[in-house]
């Protein structure tokens, strides 16, 4: 009866002295971001003008054949080797997507582009890129459409590389709406309220690097769940990213991204890889997410290589962040009117005469206009049409009656 | 009477089949040739001109099986037998997917009108050789119809249909019968309209309630099991027997509310609607948007005679009453009646009575009528071949 309260007392003490430990350890092991490497990483900001050209390849790993079904892989593995253009400048972002005609499908080519105000999406084949159909006559569609009248959380740029060097691109309407600048996605997460866990010097293949640990917490705007992110700079080219990973909550590893043979920017000290490998080891669920799968894996289920082929820093005019659809028969879809309420516009065909363009876009702009006041002077008639049918079904009650009453 | 050679059912099917297709493969290809829009190079192959838009996506699933993407159009909503079909004739033939899908439509669209002209000389006790032509005629040059002689399903499900149609009048056994509606289930989601039919005939020729009780219960699996092995498929496939119908959200304008779409259906907003817009931008006979509608329209205005006036009987009339509320009730306030023509263009009582009503007219004003649609017929796979927005 005795000994319970002392061992009681002693457990206490026990857990006091275990917490105060743990608070410690975490305290010794949350220093800031150190000085060099903030000033070093805040050069980010003067990355543009750029415009980077890459290719892109995404093999899957045995992991992934065995584990991901195989439409999922397909979708994740794509059109086989992609070139990519990503250019930005002053707020305005360009990015270009061709397929090689060594895939399955055609070859297809995709850009975007944000031009600070409009956004413009556009393909060179029309009905390819739903359905298939490469044999019929198929035509470049665009479509434009006005940034304020889309969803703030839709997002349409491919950033693979520079996630993979760590640099963060607003990616996302809400982002590229306002005035924007590259930046380092370390920087971006303590912005956003991660925390430096831990700061250090480690060999990474033969060479020094500096560690720095990042943990973020739950983000309540996106839902994003907390993760851990392990930065390993280079000092040597100006702390550029050469090895970055992400952990999930459990600590799973999620990415791994290894940059290498690094290029000094003309003009600034800013170093950039021309190669980049990612490899991923968690999937993102299927459709049908309830027949479930691992989710993270221990080996990675497909790897991704990047190779640049060429930087340009020269700054790109204004219409090239400006797309436009002038082939004879082109499909445009344009939402790019003030008038126009969603992303949805109006569709025409591209006239063989470039002078009847005018009047083609009048007389469906015109079309648009109607349908806009469809509703209201549509009501007179729908409720010509009930009161018909009332009269007709009241009509038809009688007559049989009538006939019923005479047969009697 | 039917007297000479070709005014037996298999030659005279065969031969309007034959020079209505002809018409069509000759519009195709002065689309290919001269129509070809906004001073575009005609694209490198003339049969891919007989693919276009939903053509493509059964030419996309008879080559490379299903897909499905909750994120857009999926070939999903695709019924199964057609591209089935057309992937046997590939597996069989190796030919390209275009190629065997033409095949499978060619084949059932000859075999069609071969059973239309049994079906007519059985509905009649004497039956009339120039009802029986014009309504094959009909049949064959309306201008919806060359939906038939393109990759659609729309060929093999007219076959089934009329197949259908037959068994009934021919009082084949319930399951045999039955077993077709189930077919048709299994190449276009308005095969259920053929629920209804089978139901009547299924009253009709059971000798008391417990009989037609057992009757319909078994029968009923036999019916739907177009439907139900694709749904089966789709859920081993994809995790959920309902993609067909869930992916159709990606076709047409969202879904308003319910109480919106019910009064907009009961005031016959989807087929007048387009006509206070479209003065704006200009009136064409050839604008097929404009089209739809009033095929629609005239499809249930005829029906509607058919049945009035006793033309049509039971299994016709609730066949053609479910072929055309179906599309319109589900899909008709979303798609504002878009492929409503070709909807329309299937349902094989119309020719019915347009066939009875060609007999009934004079023979310079019957062909005139004729000469007209076959013009209309013509243009229109023109102006589809060469990528005209025509669906």
């Amino acid at each position: 009866m005795i000994a319970f309260p002392f061992v009681y007392r002693l457990a206490l003490v026990v857990v006091a002295c275990i917490a105060l430990g743990e608070d410690s350890r975490l305290y010794a092991q949350n220093p800031h971001l150190p000085e060099p490497i903030r000033l070093a990483l805040v050069r980010y900001i003067d990355i543009e003008p750029l415009a980077v050209t890459w290719t892109q390849t995404t093999e899957a790993t045995s992991t992934g054949r065995e584990k991901i079904v195989p439409d999922e892989l397909s979708r994740m593995l794509g059109d086989g080797l992609l070139i990519q253009h990503l250019a930005f400048r002053d707020g305005r972002i360009y990015e270009r997507r061709e397929t090689q005609s060594n895939s399955p499908r055609p070859p297809r080519t995709a850009e975007i582009a944000f031009d600070g105000n409009v956004f413009y999406t556009a393909n060179n084949l029309f009905y390819a890129g739903f359905c298939g159909n490469s044999e019929l006559n198929d035509r470049p569609y665009l479509h434009k459409w006005l940034a304020k009248n889309d969803q703030p959380e839709a997002s349409y740029f491919h950033d693979d590389y520079f996630r993979a060097a760590g640099i963060r691109l607003p990616m996302r309407v809400t982002d590229l709406v306002p005035t924007w600048r590259p930046q380092s996605e370390l920087l971006a997460l303590l912005a956003e309220g991660g925390r430096v866990e831990a700061v250090g010097t480690i060999q990474l293949d033969g060479r020094e690097v500096i560690h720095v640990q990042v943990t973020t917490g739950k983000l309540p705007e996106n839902g994003t769940p907390p993760r851990r992110y392990d930065f390993f700079l280079d000092p040597e080219r100006g702390h550029a990213v050469c090895r970055l990973e992400t952990r999930d909550e459990a600590g799973r590893l999620l990415t791994r991204s290894d940059c290498t043979e690094y290029e000094q920017l003309t003009g600034c000290l800013l170093w950039l890889p021309r190669q980049c490998q990612v490899e991923e080891y968690t999937f993102a669920s299927a459709p049908n997410g309830e027949k479930t799968m691992p989710n993270t894996f221990t080996a990675p289920s497909c790897v991704k290589k990047i190779r640049v082929t060429a930087f340009d820093v020269q700054p790109w005019p204004n219409d090239r962040f400006q797309l436009k659809n002038t082939t004879p028969g082109g499909y445009v879809n344009d939402a790019s009117f003030p008038e126009m309420r969603d992303k949805g516009g109006v569709f025409y065909q591209v006239p063989a005469n470039p002078e009847l363009l005018d009047e083609v876009t009048a007389e469906r702009r015109a079309f648009y206009h109607a349908w806009l006041s469809l509703d209201k002077r549509a009501r007179p008639l729908r409720v010509a049409f009930l009161v018909l049918n009332g009269v007709v079904l009241a009509a038809y009650v009688i007559v049989r009656r009538r006939r019923k009453t005479s047969s009697i | 009477m039917m007297s000479a050679w070709w005014s037996k059912p298999l030659p005279l099917g065969l031969l309007l089949y034959a020079v209505t297709s002809g018409i069509v493969v000759l519009g195709v290809s002065f689309g290919y040739q001269f129509v070809t829009p906004r001073g575009e190079s005609p694209g490198p192959s003339f049969h891919e001109k007989f693919s276009a838009y939903d053509g493509g996506w059964y030419k996309r699933i008879a080559a490379s099986g299903y897909q499905y993407d909750p994120q857009q159009q999926s070939s999903t909503a695709f019924f199964p037998l057609y591209p089935l079909l057309g992937a046997s004739v590939m597996r069989l033939t190796n030919l390209g997917a275009t190629w065997a899908l033409l095949i499978v439509a060619h084949a059932c669209l000859a075999a069609a009108f071969v059973l239309a002209a049994i079906y007519l000389q059985g509905r009649q006790s004497s039956p009339d050789r120039t009802t029986i032509s014009l309504t094959l005629l009909a049949l064959g040059l309306m201008p919806a119809t060359f939906f038939f002689r393109m990759t659609y399903s729309e060929s093999i499900f007219l076959l089934l249909t009329l197949l259908f149609l037959l068994g009934i009048q021919r009082n084949w056994p319930l399951p045999v019968v039955a077993l077709i509606a189930g077919l048709a289930t299994a190449s276009r989601p308005v095969g259920v309209g053929l629920l209804l039919p089978l139901l009547i005939y299924a009253l009709r020729s059971s000798p008391n309630r417990r009989a037609l009780v057992t009757r319909v219960a078994l029968s009923a699996p036999l019916a739907c099991c177009g439907l139900l092995a694709y749904a089966v498929f789709l859920y081993a496939r994809f995790g959920d027997p309902m993609v067909f119908a869930k992916t159709q959200e990606h076709w047409g304008k969202a879904a308003p509310t319910l109480t919106t779409k019910l009064f907009a259906l009961l005031s016959y907003q989807p087929i007048w609607e387009i006509y206070l817009c479209q003065p704006v931008a200009g009136w064409s006979v050839f604008a097929w948007e404009q089209v739809n509608p009033v095929y629609f329209a005239v499809s249930v205005v005829v029906i509607f005679y058919g049945a009035w006036r006793g033309r049509l009987n039971v299994y016709e009339t609730s066949l053609a009453a479910m072929l055309l509320l179906i599309p319109y009730l589900t899909r008709g306030y979303e798609l504002n009646m878009a492929s409503s023509a070709r909807f329309s263009a299937v349902i094989f009582p119309v020719y019915l009575i347009l066939g009875e009503g060609l007999a009934r007219l004079p023979p310079a004003v019957s062909a005139s009528v004729l000469a007209i649609s076959t013009v209309f017929l013509a243009v229109f796979a023109a102006l589809f071949a060469s990528g005209y927005p025509i669906f």
